[in-house]
């Protein structure tokens, strides 16, 4: 989930109160996986975290906009409900189905406990304000 | 969106409008000084005033206070009032933290009797209060207790043994929101909330003593209590991540809703319902249980920061010489009897980081404060001031009886991280006697005092433009941060 200037990869944009996030790839998926390092890179600082365990995110929406939201949404919700803190995501599957769209991807990363040094921040939600999503551009303000 | 000039229909030297032009269905008002304005340029505060100004049933203005800044959906500061009926609520106008608000607790201490024993009070806070990210509370909540506060509040805290019932006549709405309903929260929120009572949080929440530096209404800071060089103690916390998931949960459902209900609104933030509607009923039942859940858990910082602050200073002479001077919300959405064109009517006012203002003889206030006004509690930054201020007659006309919740941001959190370091921002701090702990350099630097606006300009413009007056200012002698 590594930034840089790359093919993919994100950056934060000036927002004087929250965080957007600015991430780019070279189509939907790439762009999507590096929005969500941009998220734990957020949370996490440099830390990095081990790989004890895997599991799967997905979230659904009317467009790919409210996919997207729920997508980040999703695993905020997993991080404080069950702890658990991504070191990467694969297999990343953007499916379009009878009017609707699903995001799916297998997360590695371990559980909260298992971290050596606490998360330096929380974000408390993914938002729709000025949400750009496109396949290689998405633009994302995170409540903080 | 039009631009923004100063009002021509009034001599006030706050008072600044955006004309309707598009969708907006009202105008802008802005209350600031000019400076404030221009600081503004290259964010889209103003565009956010705007487009609040299209939500349906938006009723005389859509209104900025002074510590105005870029948020997301409405600006932070923004108040918006509708019709109760078929006026839109939206989730967007409220925030993720539900009732994110302020409480001040009264010492009988002078600054001089604290000074020496302030590092052990911060170090004891620190230890006693669970603050930062993913940190958890020591009260887990019984599915049963859960939905007790939920429709409670404040009031299940003190049945627990948690503050006194002194303390509930000194919240809005005496800490209990009416029309609050469990049944309308999600099993995913009830899952963030179980451990988060009793918890601080991160990011600008925290726990402040402060003393009295200067006093300009003395009948009004008499009826608060409030004497020169006092000690007192700040709580600034919300409704945690169960308020976050209630506003995460009814953005998806209003999604939906806006497309049956409404127009096209100029952002998805904004999505709402009509509150008559069954999906704005419903929001409107969560953002209250939400909201009570907020003031359980101030009720319950609270008690912590009575017990450390006895343990530290046993001259006090028990918690309850520490009585509350205020408990105030600054996200939630309220209904309120305002006057209209002549013509009293309840509405529902949105306030996303604004401190209701009410005037003295309001009913909605305690007696005590019944000829001053409602204590309207403004902390500044860690580094300079804050304010008490009392709400004003003339607030209910300019801004459904609204003034400012803060100094506001000025500064992004990454310039905040480039313009200081955390050792810098604790030398700077330590010169001025301040005594600071937080769980997160990287979180204390970014609410550095330079990352805000000057609390004395924000506060004039309150004061100058009719919102509030000021009571008293204070200086913070020891803070933690989340």
């Amino acid at each position: 989930m590594g930034d840089g200037r790359g093919r993919s990869g994100y950056e934060y944009a000036k927002h004087v109160a929250d965080v957007r996030i600015r991430a780019w790839g070279s189509g939907l998926e790439e762009t999507l996986v590096a929005v969500t390092g941009g998220l734990w890179r957020y949370v996490l600082g440099n830390a990095s975290v081990p790989i004890t365990r895997s599991w799967e995110v997905s979230a659904r929406g009317q467009d790919l906009e409210d996919a997207l939201v729920g997508f980040l949404n999703e695993q905020i919700f997993l991080y404080e409900s069950e702890g658990l803190l991504p070191a990467s995501v694969k297999d990343l599957r953007v499916r379009g189905e009878h009017g609707a769209v699903s995001l799916r991807a297998l997360f590695e990363g371990c559980l909260s406990n298992e971290m050596p040094t606490a998360p330096e921040r929380q974000v408390k939600a993914a938002t729709f304000h000025e949400l750009v999503v496109r396949p290689e551009l998405i633009e994302v303000t995170l409540d903080v | 969106m039009s631009s923004i000039r100063p009002a021509r229909d009034t001599k006030r030297e706050f008072h600044w409008i955006i004309e309707p032009s598009g969708s907006m269905r009202v105008p802008g008002v802005i209350y600031a000084t000019q400076s404030i304005i221009k600081d503004l340029a290259g964010t889209k505060a103003l565009q956010q005033v705007a487009n609040v100004a299209c939500l349906p049933g938006i009723l005389e203005g859509s209104f900025a206070m002074p510590d105005i800044h870029e948020g997301y959906g409405f600006p932070i500061g923004g108040v918006a009032a509708v019709p109760a009926g078929d006026g839109f609520i939206t989730p967007g106008g409220i925030g993720y933290d539900i009732n994110c608000g302020v409480r001040v607790l009264l010492s009988p201490l002078a600054r001089d009797q604290v000074q020496g024993r302030l590092p052990r009070l911060v170090e004891a806070l620190f230890r006693k209060i669970p603050s930062g990210v993913g940190k958890e509370g020591p009260i887990a909540l019984s599915p049963d207790d859960l939905e007790r506060v939920l429709v409670d509040g404040a009031q299940w805290a003190v049945g627990k043994g948690y503050g006194s019932r002194e303390d509930l006549t000194h919240c809005e709405e005496g800490g209990a929101m009416a029309g609050a309903d469990p049944g309308a929260v999600s099993e995913r929120a009830l899952r963030r909330g179980r451990r988060g009572v009793g918890t601080l949080g991160s990011g600008n929440h925290f726990i402040e003593a402060g003393a009295v530096s200067e006093i300009f209404d003395y009948e009004a800071a008499k009826a608060f209590g409030l004497f020169p060089e006092q000690v007192v103690f700040w709580v600034h916390s919300g409704s945690r991540g169960l308020g976050h998931q209630v506003c995460t949960d009814y953005l998806v459902t209003m999604r939906h809703a806006v497309s049956k209900y409404g127009p096209h609104l100029p952002d998805r933030q904004l999505d709402g319902a009509p509150l008559s509607s069954p999906e704005g009923r419903k929001y409107f039942s969560a953002m209250a249980a939400a909201a009570n859940y907020a003031w359980a858990n101030r009720q319950v910082l609270a008690h912590y920061v009575r017990q450390v602050a006895c343990e530290v200073f046993p001259e006090i002479g028990g918690e309850e010489n520490l009585p509350l001077l205020y408990d105030v919300a600054h996200n939630i959405g309220k209904l309120e009897r305002h006057t209209i064109g002549g013509r009293e009517m309840m509405v529902l006012v949105h306030r996303k980081g604004a401190t209701r203002a009410f005037p003295p003889g309001h009913p909605d206030i305690p007696e005590g404060f019944r000829t001053v006004g409602q204590p309207v509690l403004v902390p500044g930054d860690m580094g300079r001031a804050s304010y008490i201020l009392s709400g004003t007659q003339e607030a209910m006309g300019l801004s459904f009886g609204s003034a400012c919740h803060g100094a506001g941001r000025a500064k992004s959190r990454a310039e905040a991280r480039r313009d200081l370091s955390p050792e810098a921002l604790q030398g700077e701090l330590r010169q001025k006697g301040i005594h600071v702990r937080s769980a997160s350099l990287k979180g204390l630097v970014e609410e550095a005092p330079s990352a805000y606006k000057d609390v004395d300009e924000v506060v004039a413009a309150t004061h100058g433009a009719g919102l509030a007056k000021k009571v008293a200012k204070l200086r913070p002698l020891a803070v933690i941060k989340g």
